[in-house]
C-alpha cells in the first residue's frame, strides 16, 4: 500500500534520513522505532507531504506522492496525527474535527463519522462547543486522532500518541489503536514506547540516526537483544 | 467641562475609531496567518480612495458604486501584491518579509506619485452625506452615522465568515498553526491570498470613508492610517480579529480625548498620544487588550 | 538562496524607486548652441505638501527666463535654468543645493515657499558664496539666521501678519480673536506670534480667547473644534495659522460643523486647495493676507497674468506664481548690474537693490538688511475666487 525507496531527506545541509525504504501493507500495524532524532518524525512528514525528500521515492497506493501537494496529501486516504498533538486550541472541538473533514463534501457520511467519532471519544461530544485550548492532554490526543480520523483515511501516521500522557490515557490510546486495526485500518505508529507499540504491531522498524538498522516482525523484534537492551529497558 | 463636550467629541472618536478598526483588521489578518507586518497595508487604503474618485466621477454614480467598485479593485490589488511580493518569500523570515512590505509601500506611493501626481484631489460627496443632525449641543453628521454603521456591518460580515464557513473556519486554523493547517489538506495559498482580499477590501473601505468624510485624497494619505492601524492592531493584541476591531476604537477615542481633555497646547502632538497610550498597555497586557501570549509556531 | 532571493527583491525594488525618484530637470529649450549659459538653480518642491505653493512658483521662475531669453538674454548670454525638486523633505532639500553649487556650479539659487526648507538649503549656498533669493519663505530672521548671500524677494511675515491683524481689527471690525496654529512650522508658528502680538496692541491684552494647535497633515480637526465650539465666549474672529495643505481642511470642517465666524491668515492659504478642498466652506467669510493680487488693476500684473496664462494655459494659481517670475526678474537684474557673473559679485549687485519694480511690489533693500519692504494685499474668497479687498502697506 505504502512504499517508500531511498528516500534521503535534508534540514538545510544536515541529512536527516539517510536511504531509507520500508513499505506498509494494507491492513498492516507497523512500529517505527528509535531513539530521539532518529528519523521518526521526518520520515512521517515526508509521506504527509510537509517536507520534500531530495531523493528517492514514496508511492501510496501505485500513486508517486511527490506529484501531490502537500495539502492534497490527505485527500488521497493518508491521515497525520502529528507529534504534540498540534489542535488548534482557539478553535472549538467541534471545528477541530469538522477540519479534519476538510476536503470531504458528502454530508451524510460526514456526520456519520462525527457520531461514531463521538461513541469512540464520549468526552468529545460532552466538550464539542469549548475551545479545544481547554481541553487536557489526554483529551486533547483524543482529539487529535478522532480529526485524523475524520478524512476517513485508509493510512494513519500516529506520530507518538503517548507522549507525555498520564498511564490512564495511555491504555485508552492505544485500545483505540487496537480497535482501529480491528477495524481494517493501516497505520503506521512512531512511538517511543516500544513494548507497547510492539505489542499492537505486526512488524516493525528500527530507526538509528537516520537509517534503518533492523526490521522483522514483532515477535523478532520483541525478542532481539539489541532491541531489548536499547529500547525494553533491559 | 460640560457633559455634552463629552459625548460629542465621544462621537467623533467613535467616528475615528472606526476607520482605524476597519484598517486593522486587515493588517492583523495578514499577520496572524503569515506573521507579516504588512506597511503596504496603508497604500491599499489609498488604492481604494482613489479607484472610488475615478469611479464616481468618469460615471457619475453615487457613492455606494464608488465604494463597491473600489473594495472590489483593492482586493484585486491585494492578492496581486500578495502574489508578487510575499509569495515568493513564504518561509522567509519576519524581517525580510517586513522589509519587503517597506519596498512594496514606497513603490505603490511613488507609482500612485507618478500617475495620479502629489497634488491632493477633491473627494466630493453629496450635500445629503454632510447633513448635520442637531440634537441639542451635540452634532452628527449622516457620514459619521455611516462609518460607524458600516464598520459595525462589516466587522458583523466577517465574524459570519470566520465562524460560520468553511473557508473562514480554514482562515482561523491557518493563523494558528500552519503545519496542522496543511495537514488538513486546507490550501494555504488559497486562504492566504482571501485573507488579503478581505483585508484589503476593508482597508478600501476606510479610504473612501476617509476621503468622504474628510474632501481630500493623496497619494501618501494611506501611511499614517497604516501605521496607527499596527498600533490599534498591537494594542488590540496582534492576530485577534476582535482585538483588532476593539484597539481600533480604543486608539480613535484615546486620541480626540487627549486632544480635547489636555491643554490646547498638546494638541498638536496626538500622533505621540497614540505611541504613548501603546506603550501602556503594552506595560500593562504585553500581548495586547485581547492577545493569548504564546510562543512562536513554526 | 531564499534570502539571496529576498534580498535581490528589496534591492531591486529600492533601485527602481530610486530611478524614478530623480529630481532633476533641464528646460532645454534655454540651451544655446555655443554653450555659452548663465547657470541658475532653482529648488522647489514639486512633490509634497509644499508642492501647491512651490510648483506654480517654479513655472513663474521658469516663464521670466524665457521671456529674459527671448529678449536677447543677459549681455547676450542665455539663462540656463537647473531645477531640482526638493519634495518637502529638508534632506531632499539640502542634497539638491549642494549638487547645484558643487556639480552645476550655478551663479545663485532661487527656491522655496515655506522657511523650514529655505532655512535647510541656504547654508548650503552660503558657505559656498552663491548668492540665495527665496522666493516665497518669509521668516524675517532668515538672512541673520543664513547669512550675508541670503535674500528675500517677498515680505516677512511680521508684516503680512501685521496686515492680518489690523485688517481684522479695523476693516472686519473684530475685538476678540481664537488662535489655531499648526506647531510643525516654524512659519505657522512665526505667523501666529506676530498677529497676537499686533491683534493685542489693537485691541488690549486680553484680545486673544484661545490659543491651540495641530500638526500638519492631521486632516481630523474636530476636537479642537469641539473645544472652539465650548468656549464660554465666543470669539469674533478664526485666526488659523497653517499650511497650503491643510487649510482647505479646517475650513471645511470649521463651516460643516457650523461655525461660520470670520476666519483669516497669511499666504499659507494662497492656493488652490484653500478652494477645492473648502469646497463651500471657503466661501464663508474666509479672508488672507498675501503678496498680491493677481486681479489687481496695474499694468504690470495684467502683463503676467496674460504671459502667464499663454505658457501655461491657466490662470496663475496664487501669488506665488508672481513671486517666483519677480525672483527670476530680480536676479537677472543683479546680474546685468554686477557686470560679471561672478557670485560675489552678484550678492553685492543684490544687496544694493534700490526701487525695483516687480509684480508683487517694489523691492529695495535697506542697508544691511535682506528682507524688502513691501505692501500687502487682503483677499477674500467668494464663489471659489479670491477678490483682491484692499492694500496695505505696513
Amino acid at each position: 500500500m505504502l512504499e517508500l525507496n531511498g528516500v534521503d531527506i535534508y534540514y538545510g545541509n544536515i541529512k536527516a534520513v539517510k536511504e531509507i525504504s520500508l513499505k506498509v501493507e494494507e491492513g498492516e500495524l507497523v512500529a517505527l522505532l528509535g531513539a530521539n532524532g532518529a528519523g521518526k518524525t521526518t520520515t512521517l512528514r515526508a509521506i504527509s507531504g510537509t517536507i520534500r525528500p531530495r531523493s528517492g521515492t514514496i508511492v501510496f497506493k501505485g500513486l508517486d506522492l511527490s506529484k501531490v501537494s502537500a495539502h492534497n496529501v490527505v485527500g488521497t486516504g493518508i491521515a497525520h496525527c502529528p507529534e504534540g498533538r498540534q489542535v488548534f486550541s482557539r478553535l472549538s472541538v467541534l471545528e477541530n474535527l469538522m477540519l479534519g473533514a476538510f476536503l470531504r463534501r458528502d454530508k451524510k457520511e460526514i456526520n456519520r463519522d462525527l457520531e461514531w467519532i463521538y461513541t469512540l471519544f464520549p468526552i468529545l461530544a460532552e466538550r464539542k462547543k469549548q475551545s479545544a485550548g481547554t481541553l487536557s492532554g489526554g483529551e486533547q490526543q483524543m482529539l487529535a486522532i478522532g480529526r485524523a480520523l475524520m478524512s476517513r483515511p485508509s493510512l494513519i501516521l500516529f506520530d507518538e500518541p503517548s507522549l507525555g500522557l498520564a498511564p490512564l490515557f495511555v491504555e485508552k490510546i492505544f485500545e483505540v489503536i487496537r480497535y482501529l486495526k480491528g477495524e481494517g485500518k493501516t497505520i503506521l505508529l512512531v512511538e517511543q514506547n516500544a513494548y507497547h507499540a510492539l505489542e499492537v504491531a505486526d512488524r516493525g522498524y528500527v530507526l538509528e540516526t537516520g537509517s534503518i538498522k533492523l526490521s522483522g516482525t514483532a515477535g523478532e523484534l520483541l525478542a532481539n537483544d539489541d532491541v531489548k537492551k536499547a529500547y525494553l529497558g533491559g | 467641562m460640560s457633559g455634552t463636550y463629552i459625548i460629542q467629541n465621544l462621537l467623533d472618536g467613535i467616528s475615528l475609531g472606526s476607520i482605524y478598526a476597519l484598517v486593522a483588521i486587515g493588517f492583523s489578518m495578514t499577520y496572524s496567518i503569515l506573521r507579516l507586518i504588512n506597511f503596504a497595508h496603508g497604500d491599499i487604503l489609498m488604492i481604494g480612495a482613489y479607484c472610488a474618485v475615478f469611479i464616481m466621477v468618469a460615471s457619475h454614480l453615487p457613492l455606494w458604486a464608488g465604494l463597491l467598485g473600489a473594495m472590489l479593485f483593492a482586493a484585486l490589488i491585494g492578492m496581486m501584491v500578495e502574489r508578487v511580493a510575499f509569495r515568493p518569500l513564504r518561509g522567509a523570515n519576519e524581517e525580510a518579509m517586513l522589509l519587503t512590505s517597506l519596498a512594496v509601500s514606497i513603490f505603490i506611493e511613488n507609482l500612485g506619485i507618478m500617475t495620479v501626481s502629489a497634488q491632493p484631489r477633491k473627494f466630493e460627496t453629496t450635500q445629503a452625506l454632510s447633513f448635520m443632525h442637531q440634537i441639542g449641543e451635540i452634532s452628527v453628521s449622516n457620514m459619521t452615522l455611516l462609518i460607524f454603521f458600516l464598520t459595525v456591518f462589516l466587522i458583523l460580515l466577517l465574524t459570519l465568515f470566520v465562524t460560520r464557513t468553511r473557508l473562514g473556519v480554514a482562515m482561523r486554523a491557518c493563523s494558528e498553526n500552519l503545519v496542522a493547517a496543511r495537514l488538513m489538506g486546507i490550501d494555504i495559498n488559497k486562504v492566504v491570498a482571501c485573507a488579503f482580499a478581505i483585508g484589503s477590501g476593508m482597508a478600501a473601505v476606510a479610504g473612501v470613508m476617509l476621503g468622504a468624510q474628510y474632501g481630500r485624497i493623496d497619494p501618501l494619505m494611506g501611511f499614517i492610517p497604516g501605521l496607527k492601524a499596527f498600533v490599534a492592531a498591537v494594542i488590540g493584541g496582534i492576530g485577534s480579529i476582535p482585538g483588532a476591531a476593539l484597539g481600533g476604537y480604543v486608539l480613535g477615542l484615546s486620541e480626540i480625548l487627549l486632544v480635547a481633555l489636555l491643554p490646547p497646547m498638546y494638541s498638536g502632538y496626538r500622533d505621540a498620544f497614540v505611541f504613548f497610550i501603546l506603550i501602556i498597555v503594552l506595560l500593562i497586557r504585553p500581548a495586547g487588550l485581547l492577545g493569548i501570549l504564546e510562543g512562536r509556531k513554526v | 538562496m531564499k534570502k539571496l532571493w529576498v534580498l535581490f527583491v528589496v534591492v531591486l525594488m529600492t533601485l527602481c524607486l530610486a530611478g524614478c525618484g530623480g529630481g532633476e530637470s533641464k528646460a532645454p529649450d534655454t540651451k544655446t548652441a555655443d554653450g555659452e549659459t548663465i547657470k541658475v538653480g532653482a529648488i522647489y518642491n514639486i512633490t509634497g505638501a509644499q508642492s501647491s505653493l512651490d510648483a506654480p512658483s517654479l513655472n513663474g521662475f521658469k516663464l521670466a527666463a524665457k521671456e529674459i531669453n527671448e529678449a536677447g538674454g543677459i549681455d547676450g548670454k542665455q539663462i540656463e535654468v537647473i531645477s531640482m525638486d526638493g519634495k518637502t523633505d529638508q534632506t531632499a532639500a539640502t542634497n539638491a543645493a549642494s549638487k547645484l553649487v558643487d556639480v552645476d556650479k550655478v551663479v545663485a539659487i532661487a527656491g522655496f515657499s515655506d522657511s523650514n526648507y529655505a532655512l535647510a538649503a541656504g547654508p548650503i549656498a552660503q558657505n559656498a558664496g552663491v548668492p540665495f533669493v527665496t522666493s516665497g519663505a518669509t521668516l524675517p530672521s532668515l538672512p541673520e539666521q543664513v547669512g550675508d548671500y541670503f535674500f528675500l524677494a517677498p515680505f516677512g511675515d511680521d508684516a503680512q501678519a501685521y496686515v492680518a491683524a489690523e485688517y481684522a481689527a479695523k476693516d472686519l471690525n473684530t475685538k476678540t480673536a481664537y488662535v489655531l496654529k499648526d506647531t510643525a512650522m516654524d512659519f505657522t508658528m512665526n505667523l501666529a506670534a506676530f498677529f497676537v502680538e499686533r491683534f493685542k496692541e489693537l485691541n488690549g491684552d486680553g484680545a486673544i480667547l484661545l490659543e491651540d494647535t495641530f500638526k500638519t497633515g492631521d486632516q481630523d480637526y474636530s476636537a479642537q473644534i469641539n473645544r472652539l465650539k465650548a468656549m464660554a465666549t465666543a470669539p469674533d474672529l478664526l485666526f488659523i495659522s497653517s499650511g497650503p495643505s491643510d487649510c482647505g481642511l479646517i475650513v471645511k470642517q470649521l463651516r460643516a460643523a457650523g461655525v461660520n465666524t470670520p476666519v483669516i491668515s497669511g499666504d499659507g492659504f494662497d492656493t488652490p486647495l484653500l478652494i477645492e478642498l473648502g469646497g463651500e466652506g471657503a466661501n464663508v467669510e474666509t479672508y488672507f493676507s498675501t503678496h498680491t493680487s493677481l486681479t489687481r488693476d496695474s499694468e504690470k500684473v495684467k502683463n503676467f497674468v496674460e504671459s502667464y496664462k499663454t505658457e501655461y494655459g491657466t490662470d496663475p494659481e496664487n501669488a506665488f506664481t508672481a513671486l517666483g517670475y519677480d525672483t527670476m526678474y530680480l536676479i537677472a537684474d543683479a546680474i546685468k548690474r554686477a557686470g560679471n557673473t561672478d557670485p560675489k559679485a552678484i550678492r553685492d549687485a543684490l544687496a544694493a537693490t534700490q526701487n525695483f519694480e516687480a509684480v508683487t511690489g517694489t523691492i529695495s533693500y535697506e542697508p544691511g538688511k535682506r528682507v524688502p519692504k513691501k505692501s500687502v494685499a487682503v483677499l477674500k474668497v467668494e464663489n471659489g475666487e479670491f477678490v483682491f479687498m484692499k492694500e496695505i502697506t505696513p
